[in-house]
Protein backbone atom coordinates (compact mmCIF):
# COMPACT_ATOMS: atom_id res chain seq x y z
CA UNK A 1 0.00 0.00 0.00
CA UNK A 2 3.18 1.97 0.32
CA UNK A 3 2.82 2.82 -3.32
CA UNK A 4 -0.69 4.04 -3.13
CA UNK A 5 -0.02 6.13 -0.33
CA UNK A 6 2.31 8.12 -1.96
CA UNK A 7 0.29 8.21 -5.44
CA UNK A 8 -2.16 9.68 -3.22
CA UNK A 9 0.08 12.35 -2.01
CA UNK A 10 1.25 13.23 -5.25
CA UNK A 11 -2.36 13.70 -6.49
CA UNK A 12 -2.14 16.33 -3.93
CA UNK A 13 0.18 18.14 -4.35
CA UNK A 14 -0.84 18.23 -7.58
CA UNK A 15 -4.53 19.58 -7.26
CA UNK A 16 -6.03 16.35 -8.74
CA UNK A 17 -9.07 15.31 -7.12
CA UNK A 18 -8.54 11.31 -7.79
CA UNK A 19 -10.73 8.38 -5.59
CA UNK A 20 -8.62 5.76 -4.34
CA UNK A 21 -10.58 3.41 -7.00
CA UNK A 22 -8.75 5.91 -9.62
CA UNK A 23 -5.23 5.80 -8.45
CA UNK A 24 -5.68 1.92 -7.74
CA UNK A 25 -6.51 1.71 -11.49
CA UNK A 26 -3.39 3.44 -12.55
CA UNK A 27 -0.69 2.14 -10.15
CA UNK A 28 -0.15 -1.40 -12.35
CA UNK A 29 0.02 0.57 -16.04
CA UNK A 30 2.33 2.83 -13.97
CA UNK A 31 4.67 0.34 -13.01
CA UNK A 32 4.47 -1.67 -15.53
CA UNK A 33 5.46 1.38 -17.91
CA UNK A 34 8.37 2.43 -16.08
CA UNK A 35 9.32 -1.19 -15.93
CA UNK A 36 9.62 -0.68 -19.96
CA UNK A 37 11.27 2.01 -19.89
CA UNK A 38 14.13 0.73 -17.60
CA UNK A 39 14.02 -2.64 -19.49
CA UNK A 40 15.36 -0.51 -22.64
CA UNK A 41 17.04 1.58 -21.54
CA UNK A 42 19.73 -1.03 -21.65
CA UNK A 43 20.21 0.59 -25.44
CA UNK A 44 22.71 3.22 -23.41
CA UNK A 45 20.59 6.63 -24.09
CA UNK A 46 23.37 8.92 -22.21
CA UNK A 47 24.72 10.53 -25.66
CA UNK A 48 21.31 10.95 -27.52
CA UNK A 49 19.70 14.13 -27.72
CA UNK A 50 16.06 14.24 -27.92
CA UNK A 51 15.02 15.87 -31.21
CA UNK A 52 14.03 19.63 -30.75
CA UNK A 53 12.49 19.22 -34.48
CA UNK A 54 9.65 16.55 -34.68
CA UNK A 55 9.13 17.22 -38.59
CA UNK A 56 10.79 13.69 -39.69
CA UNK A 57 13.49 14.06 -42.90
CA UNK A 58 14.13 11.68 -45.39
CA UNK A 59 17.82 11.13 -44.82
CA UNK A 60 17.79 8.08 -47.87
CA UNK B 1 -30.99 2.45 -55.12
CA UNK B 2 -29.47 4.04 -51.91
CA UNK B 3 -27.26 1.72 -51.04
CA UNK B 4 -25.71 1.08 -54.40
CA UNK B 5 -25.02 4.90 -53.99
CA UNK B 6 -23.79 4.70 -50.32
CA UNK B 7 -20.96 2.07 -51.18
CA UNK B 8 -19.91 3.90 -54.50
CA UNK B 9 -15.92 5.25 -53.83
CA UNK B 10 -15.70 9.34 -54.11
CA UNK B 11 -13.94 8.95 -57.61
CA UNK B 12 -17.27 7.34 -59.23
CA UNK B 13 -19.14 9.46 -57.40
CA UNK B 14 -17.44 12.50 -58.63
CA UNK B 15 -17.32 11.85 -61.87
CA UNK B 16 -21.30 10.62 -62.21
CA UNK B 17 -21.96 14.45 -60.36
CA UNK B 18 -19.59 16.13 -63.07
CA UNK B 19 -22.02 13.87 -66.23
CA UNK B 20 -24.85 15.13 -63.88
CA UNK B 21 -26.17 11.69 -63.72
CA UNK B 22 -26.64 12.23 -59.73
CA UNK B 23 -27.56 15.37 -58.14
CA UNK B 24 -25.60 16.21 -54.52
CA UNK B 25 -29.17 16.19 -53.08
CA UNK B 26 -30.00 12.59 -54.69
CA UNK B 27 -26.57 11.41 -52.73
CA UNK B 28 -27.15 13.55 -49.81
CA UNK B 29 -30.49 11.90 -49.32
CA UNK B 30 -29.68 8.56 -50.13
CA UNK B 31 -27.16 9.08 -47.22
CA UNK B 32 -29.04 10.24 -44.56
CA UNK B 33 -32.12 7.54 -45.57
CA UNK B 34 -29.36 5.64 -44.57
CA UNK B 35 -27.95 7.06 -41.53
CA UNK B 36 -31.59 7.35 -40.04
CA UNK B 37 -32.22 3.60 -40.57
CA UNK B 38 -29.05 2.08 -39.32
CA UNK B 39 -27.42 4.55 -37.02
CA UNK B 40 -29.28 3.47 -34.38
CA UNK B 41 -27.49 0.32 -34.62
CA UNK B 42 -23.84 1.38 -35.20
CA UNK B 43 -24.01 4.78 -33.61
CA UNK B 44 -21.53 5.90 -36.11
CA UNK B 45 -22.44 9.95 -35.49
CA UNK B 46 -22.52 11.89 -32.35
CA UNK B 47 -24.28 14.57 -34.51
CA UNK B 48 -25.52 14.36 -38.34
CA UNK B 49 -26.68 17.45 -39.98
CA UNK B 50 -29.14 17.08 -42.04
CA UNK B 51 -30.56 20.22 -42.68
CA UNK B 52 -27.46 22.33 -43.20
CA UNK B 53 -26.16 19.09 -45.69
CA UNK B 54 -29.31 19.37 -47.54
CA UNK B 55 -29.10 23.53 -48.11
CA UNK B 56 -25.00 23.05 -49.06
CA UNK B 57 -25.75 19.85 -51.54
CA UNK B 58 -28.83 22.29 -53.23
CA UNK B 59 -25.94 24.87 -53.56
CA UNK B 60 -23.36 22.82 -54.68
CA UNK B 61 -26.16 21.48 -57.10
CA UNK B 62 -26.29 25.27 -58.22
CA UNK B 63 -23.08 26.02 -58.70
CA UNK B 64 -22.41 22.83 -60.86
CA UNK B 65 -24.90 23.35 -63.25
CA UNK B 66 -23.98 26.81 -63.77
CA UNK B 67 -20.61 25.41 -64.36
CA UNK B 68 -18.59 26.58 -61.30
CA UNK B 69 -17.84 23.08 -60.52
CA UNK B 70 -15.13 23.59 -57.95
CA UNK B 71 -13.00 20.18 -58.74
CA UNK B 72 -13.78 16.26 -58.04
CA UNK B 73 -14.63 16.91 -53.96
CA UNK B 74 -17.46 19.28 -55.06
CA UNK B 75 -21.02 18.09 -53.92
CA UNK B 76 -19.32 15.25 -52.03
CA UNK B 77 -20.31 14.40 -48.49
CA UNK B 78 -17.85 13.93 -45.82
CA UNK B 79 -17.83 13.55 -42.38
CA UNK B 80 -15.51 14.78 -39.36
CA UNK B 81 -14.02 12.86 -36.24
CA UNK B 82 -15.91 14.85 -33.39
CA UNK B 83 -12.73 16.12 -32.18
CA UNK B 84 -11.87 18.44 -35.06
CA UNK B 85 -14.01 22.26 -35.05
CA UNK B 86 -16.38 22.59 -37.34
CA UNK B 87 -18.17 26.26 -36.70
CA UNK B 88 -21.58 26.38 -35.44
CA UNK B 89 -21.54 22.39 -35.11
CA UNK B 90 -20.40 21.27 -31.47
CA UNK B 91 -17.68 19.24 -31.28
CA UNK B 92 -17.63 17.10 -28.38
CA UNK B 93 -14.35 14.81 -27.97
CA UNK B 94 -16.88 12.47 -26.72
CA UNK B 95 -16.64 14.67 -23.30
CA UNK B 96 -18.72 15.81 -20.81
CA UNK B 97 -16.92 18.69 -20.47
CA UNK B 98 -17.23 19.57 -23.79
CA UNK B 99 -20.76 18.30 -24.63
CA UNK B 100 -21.96 22.29 -25.31
CA UNK B 101 -18.79 23.18 -27.24
CA UNK B 102 -19.64 24.82 -30.63
CA UNK B 103 -16.37 26.33 -32.42
CA UNK B 104 -16.54 29.16 -33.92
CA UNK B 105 -13.77 28.12 -36.48
CA UNK B 106 -13.12 24.85 -38.36
CA UNK B 107 -10.45 23.23 -38.14
CA UNK B 108 -7.67 23.82 -40.87
CA UNK B 109 -8.23 20.54 -42.56
CA UNK B 110 -12.06 20.95 -42.67
CA UNK B 111 -11.99 24.02 -43.99
CA UNK B 112 -9.52 23.34 -46.41
CA UNK B 113 -12.12 20.53 -47.96
CA UNK B 114 -15.06 22.62 -47.44
CA UNK B 115 -13.23 24.99 -49.97
CA UNK B 116 -12.96 21.94 -52.19
CA UNK B 117 -17.00 22.52 -52.14
CA UNK B 118 -16.96 19.26 -49.58
CA UNK B 119 -20.65 19.01 -47.42
CA UNK B 120 -21.31 18.20 -43.98
CA UNK B 121 -23.09 15.15 -43.81
CA UNK B 122 -22.06 14.73 -39.71
CA UNK B 123 -19.60 14.48 -36.60
CA UNK B 124 -18.74 10.84 -36.09
CA UNK B 125 -18.10 8.84 -32.76
CA UNK B 126 -14.81 8.86 -31.22
CA UNK B 127 -13.48 7.66 -27.75
CA UNK B 128 -13.30 10.54 -25.26
CA UNK B 129 -10.37 12.96 -26.01
CA UNK B 130 -9.75 10.15 -28.23
CA UNK B 131 -8.09 8.17 -25.13
CA UNK B 132 -10.90 7.18 -23.20
CA UNK B 133 -14.21 4.96 -23.42
CA UNK B 134 -17.46 5.78 -25.23
CA UNK B 135 -19.22 6.40 -21.93
CA UNK B 136 -21.54 9.75 -23.08
CA UNK B 137 -22.63 8.90 -26.49
CA UNK B 138 -22.09 5.08 -26.55
CA UNK B 139 -19.99 2.90 -28.70
CA UNK B 140 -19.47 2.66 -32.03
CA UNK B 141 -20.43 -0.48 -32.87
CA UNK B 142 -18.73 -2.77 -36.10
CA UNK B 143 -21.02 -3.36 -38.89
CA UNK B 144 -19.58 -6.72 -40.03
CA UNK B 145 -20.38 -7.92 -36.74
CA UNK B 146 -22.40 -5.82 -34.52
CA UNK B 147 -21.44 -7.73 -30.95
CA UNK B 148 -17.96 -6.03 -32.02
CA UNK B 149 -16.23 -2.97 -31.81
CA UNK B 150 -15.49 -0.95 -34.34
CA UNK B 151 -12.13 0.04 -32.66
CA UNK B 152 -10.48 3.18 -31.16
CA UNK B 153 -10.52 6.12 -31.95
CA UNK B 154 -11.59 7.28 -34.69
CA UNK B 155 -14.31 4.45 -34.94
CA UNK B 156 -17.34 6.16 -36.11
CA UNK B 157 -15.63 7.51 -39.37
CA UNK B 158 -14.92 3.88 -40.12
CA UNK B 159 -17.25 2.06 -39.20
CA UNK B 160 -19.55 5.05 -40.89
CA UNK B 161 -17.64 4.06 -44.39
CA UNK B 162 -17.43 0.59 -44.13
CA UNK B 163 -21.57 0.29 -43.57
CA UNK B 164 -22.52 2.76 -46.04
CA UNK B 165 -23.47 5.68 -44.08
CA UNK B 166 -20.66 7.90 -45.54
CA UNK B 167 -18.51 8.03 -48.71
CA UNK B 168 -15.36 9.83 -46.95
CA UNK B 169 -14.24 11.08 -43.38
CA UNK B 170 -11.62 12.50 -41.71
CA UNK B 171 -9.84 10.89 -38.10
CA UNK B 172 -7.09 11.67 -36.15
CA UNK B 173 -4.03 9.42 -35.10
CA UNK B 174 -1.84 9.45 -32.34
CA UNK B 175 -0.91 6.06 -31.62
CA UNK B 176 -3.10 4.16 -34.61
CA UNK B 177 -6.71 5.97 -33.76
CA UNK B 178 -6.86 6.02 -37.72
CA UNK B 179 -5.16 2.90 -38.74
CA UNK B 180 -6.35 0.38 -36.21
CA UNK B 181 -10.52 1.01 -37.07
CA UNK B 182 -9.67 1.17 -40.35
CA UNK B 183 -8.72 -2.03 -40.43
CA UNK B 184 -10.60 -3.42 -37.95
CA UNK B 185 -13.53 -2.21 -40.08
CA UNK B 186 -12.26 -2.97 -43.66
CA UNK B 187 -11.86 0.28 -44.95
CA UNK B 188 -8.24 2.62 -45.75
CA UNK B 189 -6.97 4.93 -43.32
CA UNK B 190 -4.45 7.65 -43.15
CA UNK B 191 -1.64 8.66 -41.04
CA UNK B 192 0.48 11.16 -43.20
CA UNK B 193 3.76 12.55 -42.26
CA UNK B 194 3.90 14.45 -39.45
CA UNK B 195 3.30 18.22 -40.40
CA UNK B 196 1.83 16.81 -43.62
CA UNK B 197 -2.16 17.92 -42.38
CA UNK B 198 -2.12 20.99 -40.07
CA UNK B 199 -3.47 19.95 -36.43
CA UNK B 200 -5.37 23.36 -36.04
CA UNK B 201 -8.67 23.22 -34.60
CA UNK B 202 -7.88 19.50 -33.74
CA UNK B 203 -8.92 18.95 -29.74
CA UNK B 204 -5.00 17.46 -29.07
CA UNK B 205 -4.02 14.63 -26.92
CA UNK B 206 0.10 14.46 -27.91
CA UNK B 207 1.37 17.56 -29.40
CA UNK B 208 4.41 15.49 -30.55
CA UNK B 209 2.19 12.25 -31.68
CA UNK B 210 -1.31 13.57 -32.86
CA UNK B 211 -1.62 13.34 -36.69
CA UNK B 212 -4.94 14.38 -38.76
CA UNK B 213 -5.75 12.26 -41.78
CA UNK B 214 -8.75 10.86 -44.29
CA UNK B 215 -10.23 7.37 -44.48
CA UNK B 216 -11.87 6.18 -47.42
CA UNK B 217 -13.23 2.71 -48.52
CA UNK B 218 -10.06 3.01 -51.84
CA UNK B 219 -6.65 4.36 -52.01
CA UNK B 220 -7.30 6.45 -54.88
CA UNK B 221 -9.91 8.47 -52.81
CA UNK B 222 -7.15 8.69 -49.86
CA UNK B 223 -4.57 9.93 -52.28
CA UNK B 224 -7.67 12.69 -53.25
CA UNK B 225 -8.53 13.65 -49.92
CA UNK B 226 -5.02 14.23 -48.68
CA UNK B 227 -4.16 16.47 -51.32
CA UNK B 228 -6.86 18.68 -49.92
CA UNK B 229 -5.72 18.41 -46.69
CA UNK B 230 -2.35 18.79 -46.61
CA UNK B 231 -0.44 22.30 -46.76
CA UNK B 232 1.52 24.37 -44.60
CA UNK B 233 -0.66 26.29 -42.29
CA UNK B 234 0.93 29.12 -39.96
CA UNK B 235 -1.79 28.22 -37.01
CA UNK B 236 0.31 25.06 -36.27
CA UNK B 237 3.97 25.75 -35.46
CA UNK B 238 4.78 21.87 -36.71
CA UNK B 239 3.37 22.88 -40.06
CA UNK B 240 5.51 21.61 -42.65
CA UNK B 241 6.36 23.72 -45.73
CA UNK B 242 6.94 20.76 -48.45
CA UNK B 243 5.42 21.03 -51.37
CA UNK B 244 2.25 18.79 -51.58
CA UNK B 245 2.26 16.57 -54.52
CA UNK B 246 -0.74 15.27 -56.93
CA UNK B 247 -0.55 11.86 -55.11
CA UNK B 248 -3.52 10.55 -57.83
CA UNK B 249 -0.84 10.94 -60.65
CA UNK B 250 1.43 8.57 -59.60
CA UNK B 251 -1.14 5.58 -59.03
CA UNK B 252 -0.19 2.50 -61.32
CA UNK B 253 -0.79 -1.07 -61.29
CA UNK B 254 2.01 -2.61 -61.17
CA UNK B 255 5.01 -2.31 -58.83
CA UNK B 256 7.95 -2.66 -61.48
CA UNK B 257 11.22 -1.41 -59.07
CA UNK B 258 9.58 -0.60 -56.10
CA UNK B 259 11.71 -2.31 -52.83
CA UNK B 260 9.30 -3.32 -50.10
CA UNK B 261 10.74 -4.03 -46.42
CA UNK B 262 9.49 -6.94 -44.32
CA UNK B 263 10.81 -6.63 -41.02
CA UNK B 264 12.39 -9.35 -39.10
CA UNK B 265 11.05 -8.70 -36.13
CA UNK B 266 7.63 -8.05 -34.10
CA UNK B 267 5.40 -7.08 -36.84
CA UNK B 268 4.88 -11.17 -37.84
CA UNK B 269 5.15 -12.97 -34.89
CA UNK B 270 2.42 -13.66 -32.70
CA UNK B 271 -0.03 -13.21 -35.26
CA UNK B 272 -3.38 -14.81 -35.65
CA UNK B 273 -3.41 -17.37 -37.85
CA UNK B 274 -5.85 -16.09 -40.29
CA UNK B 275 -4.04 -12.65 -39.97
CA UNK B 276 -0.81 -14.67 -40.57
CA UNK B 277 -2.25 -16.68 -43.74
CA UNK B 278 -3.97 -12.91 -44.86
CA UNK B 279 0.05 -11.24 -44.90
CA UNK B 280 1.62 -13.48 -45.78
CA UNK B 281 -0.54 -13.46 -49.03
CA UNK B 282 -0.33 -10.13 -49.67
CA UNK B 283 3.40 -10.01 -49.39
CA UNK B 284 3.19 -12.71 -52.38
CA UNK B 285 0.51 -10.73 -54.14
CA UNK B 286 2.62 -7.48 -54.07
CA UNK B 287 5.89 -9.93 -55.64
CA UNK B 288 3.74 -10.92 -58.18
CA UNK B 289 2.61 -7.46 -58.98
CA UNK B 290 6.25 -6.11 -59.58
CA UNK B 291 7.84 -5.71 -56.02
CA UNK B 292 10.88 -6.97 -54.76
CA UNK B 293 10.86 -8.06 -51.07
CA UNK B 294 13.72 -7.12 -48.88
CA UNK B 295 14.33 -8.29 -45.17
CA UNK B 296 14.65 -5.02 -43.03
CA UNK B 297 15.93 -5.86 -39.31
CA UNK B 298 14.21 -3.98 -36.73
CA UNK B 299 15.46 -4.78 -33.68
CA UNK B 300 13.55 -2.43 -31.08
CA UNK B 301 10.11 -2.56 -32.94
CA UNK B 302 8.37 -4.82 -29.95
CA UNK B 303 10.35 -2.68 -27.31
CA UNK B 304 8.16 0.79 -27.79
CA UNK B 305 5.39 0.77 -25.97
CA UNK B 306 6.53 2.39 -22.53
CA UNK B 307 8.60 5.30 -24.63
CA UNK B 308 5.30 6.47 -26.66
CA UNK B 309 2.87 5.62 -23.31
CA UNK B 310 5.26 8.00 -21.06
CA UNK B 311 5.61 10.58 -24.44
CA UNK B 312 1.81 10.52 -25.12
CA UNK B 313 0.61 10.47 -21.75
CA UNK B 314 2.73 13.45 -20.43
CA UNK B 315 1.71 15.67 -23.45
CA UNK B 316 -2.13 15.06 -22.52
CA UNK B 317 -1.79 15.54 -18.96
CA UNK B 318 0.02 19.02 -20.13
CA UNK B 319 -3.00 19.88 -22.01
CA UNK B 320 -5.66 18.34 -19.29
CA UNK B 321 -4.02 19.36 -16.39
CA UNK B 322 -5.98 22.44 -15.67
CA UNK B 323 -9.65 20.66 -16.88
CA UNK B 324 -8.54 17.73 -14.56
CA UNK B 325 -7.91 20.16 -11.87
CA UNK B 326 -11.24 21.74 -12.35
CA UNK B 327 -13.67 19.00 -13.40
CA UNK B 328 -12.26 15.60 -12.80
CA UNK B 329 -15.55 14.34 -12.24
CA UNK B 330 -16.72 15.00 -15.81
CA UNK B 331 -14.02 12.65 -17.18
CA UNK B 332 -15.14 9.48 -17.70
CA UNK B 333 -12.89 6.67 -15.66
CA UNK B 334 -10.73 5.74 -18.40
CA UNK B 335 -9.66 9.13 -19.52
CA UNK B 336 -9.20 10.69 -16.42
CA UNK B 337 -7.33 7.80 -15.04
CA UNK B 338 -4.76 7.76 -18.58
CA UNK B 339 -4.13 11.48 -18.82
CA UNK B 340 -4.04 12.06 -14.84
CA UNK B 341 -1.25 9.16 -14.85
CA UNK B 342 0.96 11.10 -17.18
CA UNK B 343 1.41 13.59 -14.15
CA UNK B 344 3.68 11.13 -12.07
CA UNK B 345 6.15 10.36 -14.56
CA UNK B 346 9.16 12.33 -13.75
CA UNK B 347 11.28 14.65 -15.78
CA UNK B 348 13.71 11.90 -15.99
CA UNK B 349 11.33 9.36 -17.55
CA UNK B 350 10.01 11.98 -19.80
CA UNK B 351 13.51 12.99 -21.11
CA UNK B 352 14.26 9.03 -21.27
CA UNK B 353 11.79 8.26 -23.49
CA UNK B 354 12.88 11.23 -25.64
CA UNK B 355 16.24 9.49 -26.13
CA UNK B 356 14.33 6.11 -26.84
CA UNK B 357 12.26 7.36 -29.27
CA UNK B 358 15.36 9.04 -30.74
CA UNK B 359 16.82 6.09 -30.57
CA UNK B 360 13.81 4.23 -32.63
CA UNK B 361 14.01 6.83 -35.17
CA UNK B 362 17.46 6.72 -36.48
CA UNK B 363 16.90 2.39 -36.55
CA UNK B 364 13.46 3.06 -38.62
CA UNK B 365 15.60 5.84 -40.71
CA UNK B 366 18.47 3.00 -41.13
CA UNK B 367 16.31 0.12 -41.82
CA UNK B 368 14.19 1.60 -44.62
CA UNK B 369 17.12 3.10 -46.11
CA UNK B 370 17.34 0.05 -48.90
CA UNK B 371 13.73 -0.12 -49.46
CA UNK B 372 10.74 2.54 -50.65
CA UNK B 373 8.14 1.02 -48.27
CA UNK B 374 7.33 -1.18 -45.05
CA UNK B 375 4.85 -3.57 -44.60
CA UNK B 376 3.19 -4.99 -41.74
CA UNK B 377 -0.16 -6.10 -40.65
CA UNK B 378 -1.69 -3.23 -39.36
CA UNK B 379 -3.20 -5.30 -36.54
CA UNK B 380 -2.49 -8.62 -35.09
CA UNK B 381 -5.73 -9.61 -34.32
CA UNK B 382 -9.23 -9.04 -35.93
CA UNK B 383 -12.34 -7.53 -34.56
CA UNK B 384 -13.23 -7.58 -30.75
CA UNK B 385 -16.31 -7.74 -28.48
CA UNK B 386 -17.73 -4.54 -27.18
CA UNK B 387 -17.42 -5.91 -23.88
CA UNK B 388 -13.72 -6.91 -24.43
CA UNK B 389 -13.21 -3.38 -25.30
CA UNK B 390 -14.80 -2.42 -21.87
CA UNK B 391 -12.61 -4.61 -20.19
CA UNK B 392 -9.72 -3.38 -21.43
CA UNK B 393 -8.99 -3.84 -24.87
CA UNK B 394 -5.92 -5.36 -26.70
CA UNK B 395 -2.58 -3.48 -27.26
CA UNK B 396 -4.27 -1.73 -30.78
CA UNK B 397 -1.21 0.24 -31.32
CA UNK B 398 1.12 -3.01 -31.91
CA UNK B 399 1.93 -2.10 -35.12
CA UNK B 400 1.39 1.56 -35.09
CA UNK B 401 2.73 3.42 -32.67
CA UNK B 402 6.04 3.08 -34.61
CA UNK B 403 5.10 5.79 -36.85
CA UNK B 404 3.79 8.29 -34.47
CA UNK B 405 7.02 7.96 -32.56
CA UNK B 406 9.13 8.39 -35.97
CA UNK B 407 6.82 10.63 -37.82
CA UNK B 408 6.82 8.48 -41.22
CA UNK B 409 3.08 7.99 -43.06
CA UNK B 410 1.47 4.81 -43.01
CA UNK B 411 -1.69 3.60 -44.16
CA UNK B 412 -4.01 0.57 -43.46
CA UNK B 413 -5.88 -1.04 -46.52
CA UNK B 414 -7.99 -4.43 -46.17
CA UNK B 415 -6.12 -7.55 -46.86
CA UNK B 416 -8.14 -10.58 -46.21
CA UNK B 417 -11.32 -11.66 -43.57
CA UNK B 418 -10.90 -14.13 -40.91
CA UNK B 419 -12.94 -17.14 -40.57
CA UNK B 420 -15.70 -15.40 -38.85
CA UNK B 421 -16.04 -12.91 -41.89
CA UNK B 422 -14.14 -9.99 -40.27
CA UNK B 423 -11.70 -7.67 -42.10
CA UNK B 424 -7.62 -8.12 -41.76
CA UNK B 425 -5.74 -4.78 -42.47
CA UNK B 426 -2.69 -4.32 -44.11
CA UNK B 427 -0.16 -1.36 -43.21
CA UNK B 428 2.41 0.25 -45.80
CA UNK B 429 4.49 2.79 -44.43
CA UNK B 430 6.77 4.63 -46.47
CA UNK B 431 9.41 7.47 -45.82
CA UNK B 432 8.67 11.18 -44.43
CA UNK B 433 7.22 12.72 -46.92
CA UNK B 434 6.94 9.71 -49.80
CA UNK B 435 3.14 9.62 -49.19
CA UNK B 436 2.98 8.98 -53.11
CA UNK B 437 5.26 5.92 -52.84
CA UNK B 438 2.77 4.65 -50.40
CA UNK B 439 -0.47 5.64 -52.23
CA UNK B 440 1.56 3.82 -55.19
CA UNK B 441 1.93 0.57 -53.59
CA UNK B 442 -1.36 0.68 -51.69
CA UNK B 443 -3.23 1.04 -55.07
CA UNK B 444 -1.28 -1.23 -57.07
CA UNK B 445 -2.15 -4.06 -54.31
CA UNK B 446 -5.96 -3.13 -54.11
CA UNK B 447 -5.91 -3.67 -57.85
CA UNK B 448 -5.34 -6.84 -58.06
CA UNK B 449 -7.68 -8.01 -55.32
CA UNK B 450 -10.88 -7.45 -53.87
CA UNK B 451 -11.45 -7.37 -50.78
CA UNK B 452 -12.21 -3.45 -50.63
CA UNK B 453 -15.51 -4.16 -53.02
CA UNK B 454 -16.82 -6.81 -50.23
CA UNK B 455 -19.23 -4.80 -48.05
CA UNK B 456 -21.14 -5.97 -44.42
CA UNK B 457 -23.57 -8.89 -44.74
CA UNK B 458 -25.31 -8.72 -41.69
CA UNK B 459 -26.83 -5.16 -42.98
CA UNK B 460 -28.26 -6.82 -46.08
CA UNK B 461 -31.66 -7.02 -44.33
CA UNK B 462 -31.53 -2.97 -43.87
CA UNK B 463 -30.09 -1.65 -47.46
CA UNK B 464 -32.79 0.59 -48.09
Amino acid sequence: MDELAQLRREAQRLGLTLSDDDLRAMLEPLERTRAGLVSTRSQATDAVEPPYRFVPEDDS
Amino acid sequence: MTSDLAFLSVTELADQLERRALSPVELVEALLVRIERLNPKLNSYITVCAESALEAAREAERAIVAGRRRGPLHGIPVVHKDNLWTRGVRTTAHSKTLVDFVPDEDATAVARLAARGMILLGKTNTTEFACGDMDLFGPSRNPWNLERYSGASSGGSANALAAGLAVAATGSDTGGSIRAPASICGVVGVKPTFGRVSRHGLIPLSWSMDNVGPLTRTVADAALLLRAMAGFDPHDPNSSTEPVPDYSAGLEPTLDGVRVGVSEQHFFEGLDPDVDRAAAAALAQLEEIGAELRPVSLPSAGDLAARANVLVMAEAFGRHAEGLRARAADYGPKARRRIAAGAFYTAAEVEQAAQLRTLWNRELARGMREVDVLVTPTLPFTAFTVEEQLAGAPDTSWATRHFNLSGHPALTQPCGFDRNGLPIGLQVAAKPFQEATMFRVAHAYEQATEWHLRHPTTLEDDRG
